[in-house]
């Protein structure tokens, strides 16, 4: 029968080789759709679409894969901690984190282009790059200047 | 071939190119210039399909002993043109006598009234975008139209109309012939339309002036002397150390490499390489309540100049903001998420300038001399000071802003600036260069650039780097006239 320190010992082995394991097999990709669908819980997603949206973000890498494979890893966990979350500084970059995230999906969405219409479907286009040539002067916000009238 | 020239200029950035352009129009028809450049011609067409300014990483050009603090260089043809954000604001009268006015600081050995017609030329050569007023005093007005505001400069300029401008900038306003118009795409350093001025499309035709031979991918080592003149320079190119003589050696590099190769000549002097500087750049994220955001015309859609000039400048930096028009690309901008809420915030940097410090430095790497390294110990306390007031600012503007809260306020790591380290000035115990930017003992060499800003002004130093250079040039055909 194994001691009470052989006991401890074996439950934190497991504790530590579970997550490296949850660690190892998280590709970040089931993480950035949970952000996605929980701060846009108000719209109608293309869910297909947004699964294609956090394979392409996290190819182009402007998000540290490392920090998106440690939210992944958190799973559930971390929906309730970012949520309960309200003050100090980790709060803050978490929810700067999540915008980006979502501010990235929504332009890589139609949503802009329908006029924002919250009862639209939301569906994704491609992923959003300025320098692509049909995107480059597509800026959703931009009102262009009307240098005819000075 | 034959190494001999009327003149040597190194660099093909603002400094170098706005003095050649000069040059030639002075210059007779039989003077011979030779201009080398680091890098290689890295056109658009390769930086779009690069998604980078330079062929040249930035790890191989110099050692930064400090990385949490960026200096910011792009190698090749046009230098930092290439990568710069177009902001083409003068500095105001003020930043020229910082001591006579507040008592901090040094005066400039040159005064605005001085530099004003050579703004105004700049301004044409790059075709700038600007106000129909001014904070600072004009003798013409901008070549082309201004931006449109965002709503929340509107907004600001309402509350504030001595106080809050449209942008100049280079990001056209208006087809210039060379450049389209910008679209606020909001990835300047790499502007997606070609609607900013650089060198490569604005002036790459001086370069065609049979008076010039351009040699790309020479990397000048050496400023080389005989007694107190300037002969010529050596340089590397194709694994080879070649030299070239010159009655005139005109160094235009930047504020890194302009000391670094003084250094290496043995061309020394106490004040050389030290004072490194450039403004502190202070990002603010406002959330705001029922005002949309993102919706001027380009990416920087207003400058703020409340917290320049005055009184105040005798405690702490002066300021000057800028709105960012963009929600993404820049590292705290991000669309809101609550409904409808979206684009209800308002990015706002706060650049103060800094009273360079001695410990901010450029040196010669000891392990490698072939690589200039900065070390960068923080902002003078005047710029921290300054700093400390950004809440008092924030509460300022909510005057003009529906505020709802301060969603961050961070110190950037860069404003893509590099000042100081030759600096100017009328005393040659405590200045490298004099007033025109000549060189106060080896007086056929000119250090043209930022590297002669003996303090920082808050404000963007590309048209004075430009003008500067113009005024050089001005200063040296003048005197040769009167010498004839």
């Amino acid at each position: 029968m194994p001691s009470r320190r052989q006991f401890i010992a074996s439950i934190g082995a497991g504790v530590v080789g579970l997550v490296a394991w949850r660690y190892s097999v998280s590709t970040g990709e089931d993480a950035v759709v949970a952000i996605v669908r929980k701060r846009l819980d108000y719209l109608k997603l293309d869910l297909e679409g947004v699964h294609t949206f956090a394979k392409d973000l996290i190819k182009q890498q402007i998000i540290a894969p490392s920090k998106i494979r440690l939210i992944d890893m958190a799973g559930p966990i971390y929906t309730q901690i970012s949520s309960r979350l309200k003050h100090g500084d980790l709060a803050k970059e978490l929810n700067h984190g999540e915008e980006r995230i979502v501010s990235m999906y929504l332009l890589s969405s139609d949503f802009f282009q329908n006029g924002a219409d919250q009862n639209k479907l939301v569906r994704y286009v491609d992923f959003y790059d300025p320098f692509n040539n049909i995107r480059a002067c597509n800026t959703p916000f931009v009102r262009p200047v009307n240098y005819s009238k000075g | 071939m034959i190494n001999n020239y009327d003149a040597i200029i190194v660099g093909t950035s603002f400094a170098g190119s706005f003095f050649l352009k000069r040059y030639l129009q002075h210059a007779p028809k039989t003077a011979r210039v030779l201009v080398l450049e680091r890098g290689k011609h890295d056109n658009k067409a390769w930086q779009l399909e690069n998604r980078r300014t330079s062929s040249i990483d930035i790890e191989d050009l110099y050692v930064n002993n400090q990385p949490e603090k960026e200096w910011l260089v792009s190698a090749g043809f046009g230098g930092n043109s290439n990568c710069w954000w177009g902001g083409a604001t003068r500095m105001m009268p003020g930043d020229f006598e910082l001591q006579t006015r507040y008592g901090v600081g040094v005066d400039w050995p040159v005064k605005y009234d001085e530099l004003e017609s050579y703004y105004g030329e700049v301004e044409e050569i790059m075709a700038v975008s600007g106000p129909t007023d001014s904070p600072m005093p004009r003798s013409r007005p901008f070549p082309l139209p201004p931006h449109r505001f965002s709503d929340p400069d509107a907004l600001l300029k309402k509350a504030f109309p001595d106080g809050w401008y449209h942008g100049a900038t280079v990001r056209a306003s208006a087809p210039t012939g060379t450049r389209g118009v910008c679209c606020g795409s909001g990835m300047c350093e790499l502007c997606p339309t070609d609607a900013k001025f650089t060198i490569q499309n604005g002036l790459a035709y001086i370069y065609d002036d049979p008076r010039v031979t351009l040699l790309l991918q020479a990397e000048v080592e050496e400023v080389m002397k005989k007694g107190d003149i300037a002969s010529g320079v050596s340089y590397v190119r194709n694994g080879k150390t070649e030299s070239a003589t010159a009655d005139l050696v005109i160094l235009a590099t930047n504020a890194i490499f302009n000391p670094y190769i003084l250094l290496r000549s043995g061309i020394t002097h106490d004040r050389l390489g030290k004072g490194l500087h450039e403004q502190l750049p202070v990002d603010v994220c406002l959330n705001l309540k029922g005002v949309k955001s993102y919706n001027g015309s380009t990416s920087i859609s207003g400058n703020g100049y409340l917290f320049y000039e005055g009184e105040h400048r005798r405690d702490y930096a002066a300021c000057l903001l800028e709105t960012w028009n963009s929600p993404f690309n820049y590292r705290r901008a991000a669309l809101r998420t609550e409904p409808g809420r979206w684009t209800e915030r308002a990015y706002i940097r706060f650049m103060f300038d800094d009273l360079p410090r001695d410990d901010n430095t450029v040196s010669i790497s000891t392990t490698n001399p072939k690589m200039p390294v900065t070390n960068f110990h923080g902002y003078s306390d005047y710029a921290m000071r300054g700093m400390d007031q950004v809440p008092a600012m924030v509460e300022t503007l909510s005057e003009a802003l529906p505020i709802e809260d301060i969603e961050s306020i961070k110190i950037g790591r860069t404003t893509a600036h590099i000042q100081g380290t030759a600096v100017m000035g009328d005393d040659p115990s405590n200045s490298v260069v004099d007033r025109y930017l000549v060189h106060h003992e080896l007086r056929n060499l000119l250090v043209l650039g930022a590297s002669a800003y003996p303090t920082a002004s808050p404000a963007y130093p590309t048209v004075t780097i430009s003008a500067l250079s113009l005024w050089a040039a001005d200063h040296l055909f003048a005197k040769e006239s009167k010498n004839a």
